[in-house]
Order: C-alpha cells, then structure tokens, then sequence
C-alpha cells in the first residue's frame, strides 16, 4: 500500500461529520427560485444549486479531488423550519428512485471525457439550434444545459478548494495540492488530455449522481476507456505505473465515503474481458485497479473481472490472489455467457462485446440503455400452488389459478404443465406490479437533466434518458429466487412420488401442509433423493429446466419503451426473505426456511466437491439470462496462497466457463473466522465478505445472513 | 470383474499430486503408523465412523441393532461385537454415522473418476490411488490404471513399499508419477510402525530406476523421525528421487480417530509449522535433492 493511501486513510477515518444530508435543502433552493419555469427546467437548476452551492472539500493527504464531505457539511445556516421547508418542496417534485430507472446506471464516461465539459454543452447547443420551435425538446436540453453549467462550476470550485487547503497544508503536501488544483482548472471546460484530468474528471462526475442521490452507480470499463490516456502519458514520461496506481486508490478509498451518508455504496467496476472487435482487453490498467482495490480494502468498490477463454492466466490469477485476501472480489464474469446472453436481446454484437456491470452483477451496455430495474420472482412458491390447486399452504387464501388439487395429477408431465400454468400466472403478476410502479411517473416531467448527458444519443434526440432518448430501450431485470430448491424438490417428486413410489402426490401435499410433522420418513425419503450440485443429471436436468421456463415466461413480455424483460438467476440474501414466504418443499426444506442461493445448489447438498457442483452449475443455458447469474463459492484461505494451488483453482474456473458457466464469486474467509467474528465482531471490524453479488462488512450484517453465509459449503 | 475395498473417492483433491485429481482411498494398509491422518483406511475390514456433532438423537439407529444405545443422552456402539454391516448407516439421517469401506467395482470407479476428465485435463491433473496401501490391492490397482491410461487420465500411485515388488510391477506401465513413502531410514523406526527398511529402499530404488516420476514423501514426525532428517538425506542422496516432500506433522485426522471410538497417540503432541522445517530445506539442497516442504 502506498503511503498517500495510507495519509488519506487516516484524515478520511478522523474527519467529523454532521448528521443530515443537505441535499434537499440545496435542491430545494434551485426549485424555489424557478417555480414558474417548466418542470424540467426547474429539475436542471436543482441540479446547479446543488453542485454548486455544496462545501467543497479537498483533504490535504489527497491526490484527486471530491469528496462525499460536502453532503453532510452545512455550507451556510441550517435550521429545522429550512429543513422540512425544502424536504415538501423536493417531494413535490418527486424524483425517480430504483424501479423507475433511476440509479444502477454505468455512464457513457468514454465519450465524456472524450468531449469534456466544454464539448458536451457544445453538443447540447448543437441539438438546441436543431430543435428551435420544439418546445419540449427545447426545455430538455436547456435543463440539461443548467445542470451542466453546475457541474462546469463544481469543477471550478474544487480547484478554489485544493488551492485553499494548499495554503494551509504543510509544505510537503502544497505541491500535490497545487497539482490537483491545476488538474481541476484543466478540465473545467477543456477534455482532459492526461491520464490524472481523465480520472479527475470521471471521478466528479461520479460525484455528481452521488450527490443527486444516486445508489450503484457504476464506473464500467474504468480499464478501457482511461487506458489511452494511461498508455500515452507514460510513454511521455510524464506519469509512472506507481503515481497512477496512487491515484487510482486516493478515488477509490472515497467511495468508502458512502459509510458516512447511509451505508455502503455499489460501485461496479469491470476490468479485463474483450474489447468492442473481440480482442484481450486486459492491460496495464487492469492490473493497476485490481491492486488498488486490494489495497484500499474496502467494500464499496465492487469489482468485477471480465474472463474470456483468451485471457492470459496473469490475469485471472492477479484476480484470485485479490479474492485470497478475503475481500471477496473480483467476482468472476464469463464473457463466453454473458456476450451471447447480451446479443440475444438485439443489441449490436460490439456493444455487447462492451458490456460491464452496474450494482452487483447486473450486465449493462455501458452510457447505451436507461438506468436498470429489477424484482424478485419468488419461483419456489408456484410448486407449492400447482400442488394445492393454487391456494397458498400458508395462509390458505387462493393465490393461482385453479390448477386442480393433488389427488387429480396423475404423472411428472401433468405436474409439470400445471406448474407452468401457476408460474405464467404469476409471471403476469409480478409484470403488472412492475409495469405500475415503473409507469408511476410522467416521463415528460420526471425527467434526468444531468445523467441525460451520460447516455447515447438523448442529447443528439434532445429526449430525457427515460423519455425515448436512450440509445437502446429499457431492460428490467426479473430476479428469479431459488434455482437448487427448484431442481431439487422436482427431482425428489419424480424419484420419490412417480419413480419409487414411495409415497402418493396426495400425501406429499399433505406432508407439506404439515411441515412433514407425523411425515418424518417421507421427509427423509425426499431428502435422500438426488440433489443438485453432484452432476447428477436426474436433477440438474430440472436447472436446465428452470432457466428455458424463467426465459420462456419473461419473453413474452416488453418495458414500456419495448425493451426486454432479462432473467436473473442473483438473489443477494433475498433467498432469506423469500424462504419465509415459502411453504415446506418437496426437497425436504420446511416451512419458512431459507431457499437456496442464487444460482449456487442448496448449501449443504452439493456432496461431491466443487468439480461436481462446476458440472452441475454449468449444465443450464445461461445464455438466456441476460441479466446474469451468481455461482456462490468458499474455499479455505489455504487454496490462495500457493501459486500451484491457485493454479488447480484457476483451472477449475477455466472449466466452469468453458462448458457454459456464467459467473463465480469466491469467499476466501475460512469458517472458523467467520464463526469466531460472529462472537467477536469488535476484533474484526474490516472483515469483508462476499454476499452474491456485492461485498459488505461482515460486522454489518444481520445474524441470519452470517449464518446464511457460513452454510454455503466450503468447498477445499 | 475386477473389484476394489475402498474407504472414499476424493474428488478435487489438491494434495495428492499435480493438478486437479481424484483420490481413490483404498482401504486396509499393513503399516500401523500411530500418526496417521487416515485412520479409516488403516483396518482391511469396513469401519462404521460415528460424528457425535452431527447426531440429532433420532433414534433409527437403535431400531436396526441393538449395538447401539444412548446411555444419558450420549449416543454408544459396541465396538466389540459391531460388524460393521452399515444397516445404521443407512438409516442414520445426519450423517453422524459413516461408513468406511466398501466393495466397488473398478468400472464403477472408473465411471465416477472420468466425471472430473475435463478437470484434469485442464490442470495437468489426474487420479491417485492411495489409501491405506493401494498395492494390497494391486491386481485391481493394475486394471483401475489400465482403464484410466487409456482413456489418458494420468495415474498416480501414493504407496507406503511395505510389498513384494511383484506388486509394483502389476501397475508400473500404467503410472504417470509415484509418490513413495519413507517414513524412516532406520530398522528400528520401521519395526514400530510394521515395515521392512531394506525390502522398502529396494523397492524405492527399482522404481526411480524404473523410469516412472518417483517423489519421496518424509512425513516428518516429532519423536519419530523429525529429529533423524540428516538421516534420510544421507540415505536419498544416493537413490537421487525425483523430489523430496517434507510433510509438516498435523493433526486434522484427529477427529477420524473420535469417530472409530479410537485413541490417537498423537492427541496431545503439537502441530509441526511448514517454517520449522525450512533449515532441513536447505539441507536436503545441500544434497543436491529436490525438496519442498508440503508437496
């Protein structure tokens, strides 16, 4: 680690904050001032109040400036009565929030910093001139305009603030301070023509949604669209690897910033993978953000390694040395699914092939589509309706259709196909609830001036990011719950119900309704049966299953723009909330339990070590889950610290990917420290630990999650 | 059909040779090493293993046979007449009760070790056969190897040489790599663990002559041989394998002996720290041996 990393550590983990965000009050500031103006525009001056009128903030150990300080810094007298006054004005104007595409968003900085701001507004003036006589249009790029403008600013101001605590930094530091002031002047108006202005710039950005209030957004292909100005200010001599890897990691650290407003932030990074014509993308750079992740050893920045059957070993052992140290990342992204999984939507095979991810796995054409949106599809629950004539066994109330009871399925295919009846009716439900909420909000008013700017084509249509003026339409992700309980309770009722015939489908039902209490041996009989993770095609057959069925169903459906509806197979610690609201199974899980995670087989039941689960996990078409999907893994700390062992494990994950797998995250944390951080969580304050599809403190987690986790098994 | 009494099949294992590979434990061993950290595989007879952390007091086992009781709460086999017929295994649903050993066929473990094909292609791994003493069992040793050369799974062979050479030669064209044994370089060592020196370095030096890949294995054990290592590389010098493996003692089979209603001799003696046995490192070097501490 490097000793800015170190400096800035220190002064970021000392400084004194306030309690109360003012972003609403500085919002409310730029509304108040424009009530009579259109909605939009009003929109666009709130985004200036509130980047130009927040504390600017530059640490004195820092190499980039910007920092979330302003967020909770009172930048003139605030009393309560100016605190609920601004919170009703910003709630009349309401904003989008996730669900209504308004976060989890991977901005188009490539062409950002290529245009610059002085660029991007000539762009906006352009569009003006196009559209003269087109109000609407007119009144969108104006407000875009304004929030640019105040970003222009923030720009400026920044430099104001790395020159103020020059003055009265110690000698040693004024030089780095004056550099950043300089950096900042650089690009308040001009594009960045170095590497440091290229990230200064991305960086305030990022900023800027940050302040607006924006969750997850990500910072994409950080490796490939900064790499030009990486490779030619080292071949001028003007930066080496050692200044850039310090100030990658002065940006990252912030991001742990985000611990201060209200939790951990998401900020997906995805480095490595193939570039727009199919080539290795890995480079200097890749290797520069892994480290410096590493090394700031925080959650915030969550990163995602692009793997590609060409991609040198270097690289994918880099990452697993990173994984070894027990943050939990890079999560491991195949190219080899996710590009075809992309394409299948319609999208250009180029921007596909530059895909990254926002939030934790979600795959996004980067600055192309609006700001992403998912739900959880809770799968499990429809066998307990196609055995119960669709009538919940928890609350008893009808729930699906009336699919027939139990005593009327006669064979595996006639359960089968009620199956699909309750799952499609429940499909149209869960589209019709997304479908409301996601149309809740006019798009000609409830519209996004300063992300706009970050998203092909909306300036060039002069249309806001959700009004028609994305590149490519919206995609919603339908996250669906449970695969291994799945396959798992549909094997156990074809060996043991129509196989074995060891019990009738009625008395299944009746053991389910019964929590198998007096069904103890049944449950037994089902818990015997094959179970998925031990390549044993009698269940994984039911996975393979499970994602054609979850594709089938959520083809059928558009986005209110016409776009696509994804399939998720990537739970989080959802697989917890949604066992709760699950009957007992026929896998043998009772009543409320958790069901299994993600994409990963039923902890515990995946017998026959990780090459066995490898087989079965990558057996499903996970080409038709665009959206992605997440293979949980934990292997003791031991498998990371010899390179001949990281080698088997990397050959491992070759395998997983050549045969189809999708992604693979990895917990390096051995099970006696878990379970000794539980008992002792003061002693473990910085652990990090992987909770499919984003990393957190493991301090930060409920009781129910670290057990969660510490039964995913570990696998060597 | 040929048939093999195994104790387990290890699949992803990463200790036992390049690569990744599956591990045939096979069962029976005529060493009787009071370290050792596979203690299921020692007996040529089946075992029944009983994990008391994982029993939930269900009771089925006492219905199969009466060999089993709960005295306070504390479920009890009677070691002394259990014949290890494994009908409480079956019926046992936690996975406390275990069974080790077990007739398999080699076409059945064939069929189960190519599942991982891909995995030890991809790796430079392959299958080890291991134990116990697999070459008890050499003529289905020999037709498990022959099996899997041919299908260009690489084979290799973790034996303790404590047998005829005849033995040896039953696999020999099918190996890939051996991984040999020595656990002392003194006849008295051997007579407290049950072998034969000469007859063992006969066999060592016939198979590094033999052409196959041939590492010696010292696991290095306080009290036993930790403190005679100039010893063994004095003796290996001459014999010149093709690497040494310095194996740190440990004590993760400790549970193993709990679960057989054993006594491990090694309960108390602490674990040995890769780090201690760097100065011997340097010593094997200086006999111009290969070595590494671990494998």
């Amino acid at each position: 680690m490097n000793q800015s990393l170190t400096r800035l550590k220190q002064e970021i983990d000392r400084s004194q904050r306030a309690k109360i965000s003012v972003r609403e009050i500085l919002m409310a500031k730029g509304f108040m001032a424009h009530y009579t103006d259109p909605i939009p525009l009003a929109r666009g001056y709130a985004c200036y109040t509130l980047f130009t009128e927040h504390a600017k903030k530059v640490y004195e150990n820092d190499l980039i400036a910007g920092s979330y300080f302003g967020l909770l810094q009172e930048p003139f007298p605030v009393n309560d009565a100016m605190i609920n006054k601004s919170r009703q004005v910003v709630a009349n104007y309401g904003w989008r929030t996730f669900g209504h595409n308004a976060d989890h968003f991977a901005p188009d900085y490539a062409t950002f910093i290529q245009d610059g701001v002085g660029g991007t507004l000539e762009k906006i003036h352009r569009s003006l001139v196009r559209y003269e006589g087109d109000t609407e249009k007119t009144v969108f790029l104006q407000s875009a305009r304004v929030a640019m403008e105040g970003f222009r600013e923030m720009i400026a101001q920044y430099a104001n603030a790395a020159a103020e605590t020059a003055e009265t930094a110690p000698a040693e530091r004024k030089e780095q301070l004056l550099q950043i002031e300089q950096t900042c002047r650089a690009i308040v108006n001009d594009k960045p023509q170095t590497f440091r202005q290229a990230l200064q710039l991305v960086w305030l950005a990022h900023l800027a949604f940050v302040y607006e209030g924006r969750y997850a957004m990500a910072l994409g292909r950080l490796d490939q669209y900064l790499y030009p100005y990486y490779k030619k200010d080292v071949e001028e001599g003007i930066l080496t690897r050692c200044e850039a890897k310090a100030l990658m990691e002065c940006t990252l650290y912030k991001i742990g910033e985000s611990h201060f407003i209200g939790g951990d932030d998401v900020v997906n990074i995805a480095i490595g993978g193939v570039t727009r014509d199919g080539a290795d993308a890995v480079n200097e750079l890749s290797y520069i953000i892994l480290e410096s992740v590493r090394d700031c050893g925080i959650p915030g920045p969550n990163l995602s390694a692009r793997i590609h059957s060409e991609c040198p070993d270097r690289f994918l052992d880099e990452c697993l040395k990173v994984i070894g140290t027990g943050l939990g990342y890079p999560a491991l992204m195949n190219d080899g699914a996710n590009i075809p999984a992309l394409a299948r939507n319609g999208y250009a095979i180029e921007d596909c092939r530059d895909y990254c991810m926002v939030g934790c796995i979600e795959n996004f054409l980067p600055g192309q589509q609006p700001p992403w949106s998912d739900g959880r599809y809770n799968s499990p629950k429809y066998i307990e309706l196609a055995l119960n004539n669709g009538v919940c066994m928890q609350s008893g109330i009808q729930m699906g259709p009336a699919t027939g009871s139990a005593e009327t399925i006669t064979s595996m295919d006639d359960f089968m196909a009620r199956l699909h009846l309750q799952m499609q009716a429940g499909a149209d439900e869960y589209v019709a609830f997304f479908q409301n909420e996601n149309q809740r909000y006019n798009p000609k008013t409830y519209t996004q001036p300063f992300l706009s700017c970050f998203c092909q084509d909306c300036i060039e249509r002069g249309l806001d990011i959700n009004n028609g003026g994305a590149h490519y339409p919206s995609a919603h992700g339908a996250g669906c719950m449970g695969v291994g309980t799945m396959a798992d309770s549909l094997a156990a009722m074809e060996q043991v119900i129509f196989v074995n015939k060891k019990a009738t489908i009625t008395q299944l039902r009746d053991a389910l309704l019964a929590n198998f209490e007096g069904y103890e041996d049944l449950q037994q009989e089902l818990l015997a049966a094959p179970k998925y993770g031990n390549n044993d095609d009698r269940v994984d057959r039911y996975a393979v299953w499970y994602v054609d069925e979850h594709a089938r169903l959520f083809d059928r459906y558009r986005t209110w723009d016409g776009g696509r509806f994804y399939v998720a197979i990537a739970s989080n610690i959802q697989n917890i909330s949604a066992g709760t609201l699950v009957a007992a199974t026929p896998d043998g899980r009772k009543n409320g339990e958790p069901l299994s995670d993600a994409a990963s087989p039923m902890h515990g039941m995946d017998q026959k070590g990780p090459t066995a689960t490898v087989l079965s996990t990558a057996k499903p078409d996970y080409t038709k889950a665009s959206c992605g999907t997440v293979l949980n893994q934990k292997y003791s700390p031991s498998m990371f610290t010899h390179d001949e062992k990281r080698a088997k494990l990397a050959s491992l994950i070759r395998v997983y990917f050549k045969n189809g797998g999708q992604e693979m995250q990895i917990n390096s944390v051995s099970r006696e420290i878990l379970q000794d951080a539980m008992e002792h969580p003061q002693q473990y304050p910085s652990l990090v630990v992987r909770v499919s599809g984003f990393s957190a403190y493991y301090n930060a987690l409920t009781r129910d999650v670290q057990e969660d986790i510490l039964r995913r098994t570990e696998q060597g | 059909m040929k048939e093999l009494f195994i104790s387990n099949i290890q699949r992803f294992s990463v200790g036992d040779g390049p690569g990744i590979r599956t591990t045939v434990f096979m069962k029976g061993c005529n060493l009787h090493c009071p370290w050792c950290h596979n203690p299921e595989t020692i007996s040529a007879k089946a075992d029944v293993l009983f994990t008391s952390s994982r029993c939930t007091g269900c009771g089925r086992c006492i219905t199969a046979c009466p060999n089993h009781t709960v005295i306070s709460g504390a479920h009890h086999i009677d070691r002394g007449v259990c014949s290890a017929c494994g009908k409480c295994v079956q019926l046992c649903p936690s996975g406390a009760l275990e069974l080790s050993g077990r007739s398999i066929s080699v076409d059945q473990i064939v069929k189960e070790v190519l599942e991982d094909k891909e995995f030890y292609q991809a790796s430079d791994g392959g299958v080890t056969l291991s134990g116990g003493e697999p070459l008890l069992q050499a003529d289905g040793c020999a037709a498990l190897a022959q099996t899997l050369q041919q299908q260009n799974v690489p084979v290799l062979l973790d034996t303790a040489g404590c047998v005829p050479f005849s033995a040896f030669q039953k696999v020999l064209p099918y190996l890939s790599m051996c991984y040999f044994d020595v656990k002392s370089v003194n006849e008295q060592g051997y007579r407290i663990i049950g072998g034969n020196l000469s007859l063992i370095l006969d066999n060592l030096k016939k198979m590094v002559a033999s052409g196959v890949p041939t590492v010696v294995r010292i696991p290095v054990i306080p009290h036993f041989n930790a403190h005679q290592l100039a010893d063994f590389a004095t003796v290996l010098q001459d014999i010149s394998p093709t690497r040494v493996d310095l194996l740190p003692f440990h004590r993760m089979g400790s549970g193993k002996y709990t679960a057989l209603g054993s006594d491990y001799a090694y309960a108390n003696t602490p674990s040995l720290s890769p780090e201690e046995l760097l100065g011997y490192q340097t010593l094997f070097m200086k006999h111009g041996l290969t070595v590494t501490i671990g494998g």
